[in-house]
């Protein structure tokens, strides 16, 4: 995980907060990452609360706000290919 | 950090040449209305941003940068803005310039960059305005409605980038459920085709489960007891020889007598399919105003549940309570008409859809099943194939929705279908081939349908797994969709919440003695942005319902400072802040200049004003030094602005003027500094005058007034300082040092009366003249501090006169006395 010191100026958030949802996340932020502080904080308020979902596959959720903080953006069918990458069939008759 | 320290503007807007210097301070320019202040701020705001707000939105529609943005007389190469900037991360001033006739290119002398921090700088003022507040933006910020606010704000708090995202998850969601709409269809057709293999069309699983027992059976193979692909196989003996013929196979015999359907009949009723799309879709986009109906009716249904008092659950605006009720009736009666019409079109297009499918699915298995030994056929079918996929895979809109696909779309559609070749020869040649073959026997035939359903079976499963895994994924995009919203809705909250604070905070220290007890709340509601303001503690109301034009201008303001100063950009460099205390009256000017020095120390002002007391208090609460008060007294065609220097190089030029003998100059000086001092002096000394009709007083007037005044304050003050039995020398010795001065005016009275008034400086030498110019700059260096130069001002309380002071506190004279 390599957090760039500007993205982290740029949060005015707690540092502690940041770094338990960035770790748990295991995010890579680009030191290339655009400051704007409202949407980063709006970005670790995301991660959180994708964290906390609770249903029967939240790693979806995880990998879904992962790529998107990864990229910065992704578009619909991005967003989609990774939900769908991510979820797991449980057995059952399939016919 | 960028400041600015220097402007050079050449033809540009009214603006023939003019060079401002201000060396990273704060800077104020005063000057009447068309005296060229504006055309300052646009050269900066060109300079950042490459284009000029003032000849930008409503109303400027035939306005462009090319032509209105150079002086009148001048081509677009030669208008130019150019600034020195010192940034924090360079050693040197950087020069920047930006031509009329190349607007976005911001241009650095050769062998030099733009520092990160500029760029930075001028990206927040591109990107937000936020370097720029005039009088027409604070009134988008309080008159506006709360839409408008909306997007004023966001532009400001850059949300544009959490906007994009809410729409792409939003995107995604949707996207999910057609996914596994079309999976749930490709599934059904996939369920079709595996009873085909079994030429019974009606059959249930179990009964295909039944019929695959029955040639596992025959096959020496045990029963299986539930449908899947890996089984149908195990423990089956494969024939030595299979099928010689791929056209013997029961399932390529099953999807050719499908395809040759089409090719009889079928194809002709696709097409005529087709057109009937097409004509219903070119009915329903006639009735414009139904397609608008439809897109709103959701809208509307939920805004006539919503209906409750007398305005508009959407946008707030006033109406009479039945008169929305029954317009909403209306509009929700005229959507279900257009509803109907939709969903008519809407069922043509899903029976294309399902029509295409199914043939797209007889058509891959000859494809697949044909393989090399008819290659020129496959080719031939991979074609249409093709043309039918492109068609699925592109889905039309829902007329529902209110969408319509182009009629290009149908059309291209509907040429698709069109195989000569498929459909005249390709499709007939193979099923003739096909009947000329013989029988398939018994065992052929089990072991061809139970590869068949194994195959068949295979394509379903694979479906059924996409298909969970995108159900799933299509409950995880609506968790995370709604995740993100409460994300974006909390964290905006609590950004509105803490500019509201400080919005709150910012207008009480401007209104504390006229509006005490004000506090304001910003809310989003999915109209806008919605703003309340407390008035006298009799409960929240918009802005404009209660409150002066004055109070709304300095709502604006402190807003907009709220906004700024949330966005940690006050410090990113120069705001330029144009006429903003238009408004406001002059009481609460003073409020302003002392809340921009106490918030904003460490932000470099650009200040414009028509208004001289406040250009001058700007100088007195220390926001802007004496040497940067610019001001424009005219403004011409041919030259632009004239300028007019502050009080302390006017005193100078006085000087200079007398030393070359030239008496009229110096008098002319002398009378602007009595006036341009004397207005000061009677606001922040609260000195008063005998009032005229016609506004005629003499300088001495003026003066005996602002001394009067002085005079009995450091009275006040010896009698407070001897009641507490402290110190009186300063008041002594500034009473000795006012009388003094005063008495050497009077002595030349005469003269100034004289010169200042009557024009008898003609009779004057430079000798006569030059005692009365001495008086003055003793007696106006009475009213001003030594050590800030700042001037002194009156502070008053509740309680009234309190303290006589300067800015740096060096001068601090108590007025009140012990009780």
């Amino acid at each position: 995980m390599i957090i760039s010191k500007s993205f982290l100026d740029a949060q005015l958030l707690p540092l502690g907060r940041i770094i338990d949802t960035l770790a748990q996340l295991d995010l890579y932020i680009p030191t290339s990452m655009p400051i704007n502080n409202l949407r980063n904080a709006v970005m670790l308020r995301f991660s959180e609360l994708a964290l906390a979902v609770e249903n029967p596959q939240p790693d979806v959720a995880i990998q879904i706000v992962r790529a998107i903080t990864e990229h910065g953006m992704l578009s619909r069918d991005e967003i989609l290919k990774v939900a769908v990458d991510a979820s797991e069939v449980v057995d059952g008759p399939t016919a | 950090m960028v400041r600015l320290l220097e402007l050079r503007i050449r033809n540009f807007r009214g603006i023939r040449d003019l060079t401002l210097a201000i060396a990273g301070q704060n800077s104020a320019l005063l000057g009447p209305n068309g005296s060229g202040k504006s055309s300052v701020v646009d050269a900066l705001d060109f300079l950042l941003t490459g284009r000029i707000q003032r000849l930008t939105g409503q109303g400027t529609g035939t306005i462009t940068l090319a032509k209105h943005g150079p002086h009148l007389s001048s081509k677009a190469a030669d208008a130019s803005v150019e600034a020195d900037f010192q940034c924090g991360e360079a050693s040197k001033p950087v020069t920047v310039k930006r031509t009329m006739d190349a607007p976005d290119d911001l241009v650095t002398p050769e062998g030099t960059t733009i520092p990160p921090s500029l760029a930075h700088y001028c990206s927040l003022a591109k990107d937000s305005g936020l370097h720029l507040l005039t009088r027409r933006q604070i009134l988008d910020f309080i008159l506006a409605e709360p839409a408008k606010r909306s997007e004023q704000v966001a532009a400001l708090l850059r949300t544009e980038a959490l906007d994009t995202l809410r729409k792409e998850l939003q995107g995604a969601e949707k996207l999910a459920v057609q996914n596994v709409n079309k999976l749930i269809e490709t599934k059904g057709t996939q369920s079709q085709a595996l009873l085909r293999v079994f030429r019974d069309p009606t059959a249930s699983l179990s009964e295909v489960l039944v019929k695959i027992n029955a040639h596992r059976k025959s096959m020496g193979a045990d029963s299986l007891e539930s449908l899947a692909s890996e089984g149908v196989l195990t423990g089956v003996t494969p024939l030595a020889k299979s099928a010689a013929n791929p056209l013997q196979s029961q399932r390529v015999k099953s999807a050719l007598t499908d395809t040759a359907t089409w090719a009889k009949g079928g194809q002709q009723s696709w097409i005529t399919d087709c057109d009937d799309y097409l004509n219903a879709v070119r009915s329903f986009r006639q009735h414009t105003e139904r397609i608008r109906t439809l897109r709103a009716l959701k809208l509307v249904e939920s805004g006539l549940a919503l209906v409750d008092g007398n305005h508009c659950p959407l946008c707030l605006k006033e109406w009479e309570q039945q008169e929305l009720a029954d317009l909403l009736s209306n509009r929700l009666e005229e959507g279900k008409d257009a509803l109907a019409e939709a969903t008519t079109t809407e069922t043509l297009r899903k029976e294309l859809r399902s029509k295409s499918s199914a043939a797209l699915v007889q058509l891959r298995v000859l494809i697949t099943d044909l393989g090399e030994s008819f290659a020129l056929q496959v080719t031939e079918l991979k074609k249409l194939a093709t043309s039918i996929e492109m068609f699925i895979e592109t889905s039309l809109p829902s007329a529902v929705d209110g969408e319509l696909p182009t009629e290009a779309h149908i059309i291209a559609v509907r040429n698709a279908l069109i195989h000569p070749q498929t459909w005249s020869s390709v499709v007939p040649d193979l099923v003739l081939a096909c009947a000329a073959l013989p029988d398939l026997t018994d065992a052929q035939r089990a072991w061809d349908e139970l590869t068949g359903a194994k195959r068949q079976l295979a394509e379903i499963e694979s479906t059924t797994s996409t298909m969970r895994k995108s159900v799933i994924a299509s409950a995880q995009l609506t968790l995370v969709h709604q995740a993100f919203i409460r994300a974006r809705d909390e964290v905006l909250q609590q950004v509105y919440n803490e500019i509201s604070t400080r919005f709150t905070a910012f207008y009480g220290a401007v209104h504390k003695h006229d509006d005490d007890g004000f506090a304001a709340s910003l809310e989003p509601t999915r109209a806008g942005l919605k703003l309340e303001v407390g008035f006298h503690g009799r409960g929240a109301f918009p802005p404009t319902a209660l409150h002066s034009e004055g109070h709304q201008d300095s709502m604006g303001l402190c807003l907009f400072l709220a906004l700024v100063e949330h966005l940690s950009s006050a410090g990113a460099g120069p705001l330029l802040l144009d006429d903003v205390i238009m408004s406001v009256d002059r009481e609460h000017r003073r409020g302003v200049a002392n809340l921009l020095a106490a918030e904003f120390a460490n932000t470099q002002f650009l200040l414009t004003t028509h208004d001289r007391v406040w250009w001058n208090q700007l100088r007195t609460v220390g926001l802007v030094f004496g040497k940067h008060l610019n001001s424009f007294r005219s403004w011409s065609l041919e030259n632009g602005p004239s300028s007019e220097a502050p009080p302390i190089l006017v005193l100078n030029s006085a000087k200079q003027a007398l030393d070359s003998g030239d008496v009229p100059t110096a008098a002319h000086a002398i009378r602007r500094i009595v006036e341009m001092i004397g207005s000061e002096m009677y606001d922040s000394l609260g000195a008063s005058i005998r009032y005229r009709a016609d506004g005629g007083w003499s300088a001495g007037e003026y003066m005996d007034a602002a001394i009067g005044r002085y005079r009995a304050l450091l009275k006040k003050s010896k009698a407070a300082a001897n009641s507490w039995n402290q110190d009186m020398t300063m008041q002594i010795a500034r009473d000795a040092a006012l009388v003094d001065a005063n008495k050497i005016l009077g002595g030349e009275r005469w003269a100034v009366n004289a010169v200042v008034h009557f024009n008898e400086w003609a009779e004057l030498t430079p000798n006569d003249f030059r005692p009365v110019l001495d008086a003055h700059e003793v007696l106006l260096k009475q009213f001003v501090c030594e050590s800030c130069e700042g001037s002194l001002y009156l502070v008053e309380d509740a309680n009234g006169e309190s303290l006589l002071r300067c800015l740096c506190g060096t001068v601090s004279l108590n007025l009140v006395a012990k009780k």
